[in-house]
């Protein structure tokens, strides 16, 4: 039988690394949606050496694995200066990572638009700017949030990279109670089931926001 | 031995959910007859052919290709069950359909949409098949785009490949469920034109149109179809010329209305026309 | 500062490291699509309680981090008597992962499929099984290649966490060559540029793949 004593000994530490790892995807998500939108921002500036640094920046951190991106910064980087904590590191790292989904997700948002609303809505007399906040940015939310839904609930789950550099979230503590315990099965099947709540939970409520947020679209 | 009709109809109705569909058709098809179903769009008309292929399961009556039941069969007790779906596909074997949509499938070159049913349903060896399927392409004139896919045709030309797909099943029974309506005005003739050489060579056929002309051409007998039973029936002549029943009067005259933009008389205009 | 002439004499054993990486990537991809047909299908042709077996099954491996899956396979099933040797672990885990991923995106392909031609299959007296292998299978396949080509890019990347669970690929031994030669800075650029290499390959075989494929 699971013996589901032993989480009682360890309330305090599966407490905070609940925390931790709400913590580091929060901050994770929040970072990755603000430099993210910058990058989509900056991907419209259009000029050429803008268009070479934003495919340089998406094709390098959509290609390579997050841990890789990681232990550059993490292990190499004192090699450099950067002495930074496991948990700066970890929170960088995802926004970063996420950034470059992100970005692309907005970009596709934006081109889903029909050109001829822009052309309207210049000819109607509208500055760029207005364009872009009355005109565009409403509809490239509202295409945009399923997929940012989804890559929000990918982030969380890729928070869990980040105990193998040694911030103390929830997959770290796991590990930590099974290797004290010797019990291998319940410490990581309840860490699967408590991912799995959150994954479900983030899914739902992009649910609820998406049908607000597209009321006006039909089918 | 008893003479056996190539379609037989008794009754059918046919029910999805709570909207009755068919109320009661009853209909014979001769061997060689060519009929065209015509009536309003709800009417059913689609429906029906789709009962005697059973691509929809009719609700309660009867349907018997050359004397055989189709989809049902009845236990010793006299309640009626369904049939397996291989046993279903055999009785139908001489029956084949051509769509409104032509349904080639589209990751196939047209070769292989005409051929591969013959490989897989009868077994017919690769270059038989191939051989097979090549005539049928001529028959219909499309044997120089072989190796196309339906995404390289015209709406007209797709539609001949699909006639050809259902000959080379070498059917005696053919069903047309609109088979122009999804083409371009001017693409229509051609498909038209292979549907009259067909019935020309004594094919048996079921044809769902709203071309009046090419029905008063073309058919035996014609049916009309309102709100899911048969409204009247007949030869074309008799059927556009003299129609008896209002509501056939009024189908005729709301069609000639579009034709022509003006509101001749219904007879008359068609008459014209099955003259032209 | 940055000295890459010290990775060049590893440069073997990272390549070994990359074989290995796109044999278990490569092997769960294909077992994931096998295990991921069967899914869907169970998704949408079966009754009530195996659809909705494979809808949680879906949701499990979805909704929870591949690092916890492949600690489950790797430490939790050994002590319930499952054990493999790591390699056979590390697909099984992946493959578990990517088929909840596949069968979604297969199922979305079904979901595409104009009912017609699975009607004029069934007319000409085509079986159910010549509708699905010969009709449907083939048209999902390559109208959902790019998401499978996706797919393929994710599970090579995520073929890193392994590493955590002690099989030799390539971020373990840039792992094991960091820690023993004190250059963790320039191992791990390469390992990336390295995973960089395979994706980049990976999504171009994918663009060529759909462009010969393409139905005019």
């Amino acid at each position: 039988m699971l013996d589901l004593d032993l989480f009682l000994n360890y309330q305090d530490s599966i407490i905070k690394g609940i925390l931790m790892t709400l913590r580091m995807s929060a901050g994770g998500i929040a970072g990755a949606m603000v430099l993210g939108l910058l990058l989509f921002i900056l991907s419209r500036a259009g000029g050429f050496w803008t268009a070479l640094l934003y495919r340089g920046y998406v094709t390098l951190f959509r290609g390579t694995p997050l841990l890789v991106q990681l232990f550059v910064v993490f292990y190499g980087g004192p090699h450099i200066g950067l002495e930074w904590s496991a948990e700066r590191v970890g929170l960088v790292g995802l926004a970063l990572y996420g950034a470059a989904y992100f970005a692309e997700i907005f970009r596709s948002g934006f081109e889903a638009v029909p050109k001829g609303q822009i052309e309207s809505a210049r000819d109607l007399g509208l500055s760029r700017s207005q364009i872009f906040r009355v005109v565009l940015w409403p509809q490239i939310m509202a295409r945009s949030l399923a997929p940012m839904v989804g890559q929000s609930v990918i982030l969380v789950k890729e928070s869990s990279v980040l105990s193998i550099i040694t911030v103390a979230e929830l997959t770290n503590v796991a590990m930590t109670i099974a290797n004290q315990t010797y019990s291998m099965m319940e410490p990581y099947l309840v860490l699967a089931l408590v991912y799995w709540a959150i994954a479900i939970s983030i899914a739902r409520l992009g649910a609820v926001f998406e049908s607000r947020l597209t009321h006006y679209q039909a089918g | 031995m008893s003479h056996s009709h190539a379609i037989e109809l008794n009754q059918v109705h046919k029910y999805y959910g709570e909207h009755h569909v068919l109320r009661g058709i009853d209909l014979n098809v001769e061997p060689g007859e060519v009929v065209s179903i015509i009536g309003g769009s709800g009417s059913g008309k689609s429906t029906l052919l789709r009962c005697i292929n059973f691509l929809e399961e009719y609700s309660s009556g009867e349907i018997l290709v050359k004397g055989q039941v189709i989809g049902y069969g009845s236990k010793p007790a006299g309640e009626s069950y369904r049939l397996p779906e291989k046993v279903i596909r055999e009785s139908l074997r001489d029956v084949c359909m051509v769509f409104q949509q032509f349904n080639l499938w589209p990751h196939m070159t047209v070769i292989d949409n005409v051929a591969s049913p013959l490989r897989l349903v009868k077994g017919v060896s690769r270059p038989l098949a191939r051989e097979k399927a090549m005539g049928q392409l001529e028959r219909v004139g499309m044997a120089h785009k072989a190796d196309a896919y339906p995404g390289q045709l015209s709406g007209g030309q797709q539609q001949r490949v699909a006639i050809a797909r259902a000959l080379t099943m070498e059917p005696s029974i053919m069903l047309f469920d609109e088979p122009t309506s999804a083409l371009d005005p001017e693409l229509v003739g051609e498909v038209l034109g292979v549907i009259r050489d067909l019935a020309q060579a004594g094919m048996t056929m079921v044809i769902v149109t709203h071309e009046m002309g090419f029905a008063a051409r073309v058919s035996d007998r014609v049916v009309f179809l309102a709100e899911g039973l048969i409204e009247e029936q007949g030869a074309p002549e008799q059927l556009f010329q003299a129609p008896k029943s209002l509501r056939l009067q009024q189908f005729l005259a709301s069609w000639n209305e579009r034709q022509s933009g003006s509101s001749l008389p219904a007879g008359i205009a068609v008459a014209q026309e099955v003259e032209a | 500062m940055f000295d890459f002439t010290a990775v060049v004499p590893y440069l073997p054993q990272l390549f070994r490291g990359l074989l290995s990486t796109i044999g278990v990537s490569f092997s769960s991809i294909a077992l994931g699509l096998v295990l991921g047909w069967l899914i869907c299908l169970g998704r949408v042709r079966s009754g009530f309680w195996i659809s909705k077996i494979c809808a949680v099954y879906v949701s499990f491996f979805r909704g929870t981090p591949l690092l916890v899956q492949l600690i489950l396979v790797f430490y939790a099933l050994p002590s319930v008597g499952i054990s493999f040797p790591p390699v056979v672990a590390a697909v099984v885990a992946l493959t578990l992962n990517t088929s909840a991923f596949q069968a979604e995106i297969l199922r979305a392909g079904f979901r595409m499929l104009p009912e017609g031609q699975s009607e004029a299959a069934r007319d000409l007296g085509m079986s159910p099984l010549q509708i699905l292998l010969f009709i449907q299978i083939p048209q999902v396949l390559r109208s959902m290649l790019p998401a499978l080509t996706n797919e393929t890019l994710d599970i090579i990347k995520n073929s890193a966490l392994v590493s955590a669970v002690a099989v030799h690929e390539l971020m373990r031994t840039a792992q094991t060559l960091a820690s023993t030669t004190y250059r963790p800075l320039e191992f791990f650029v390469v390992a990336g540029l390295l995973y960089l290499l395979v994706t980049l390959l990976t999504a171009r075989a994918g663009r060529w793949l759909e462009s010969r494929m393409r139905m005019v």
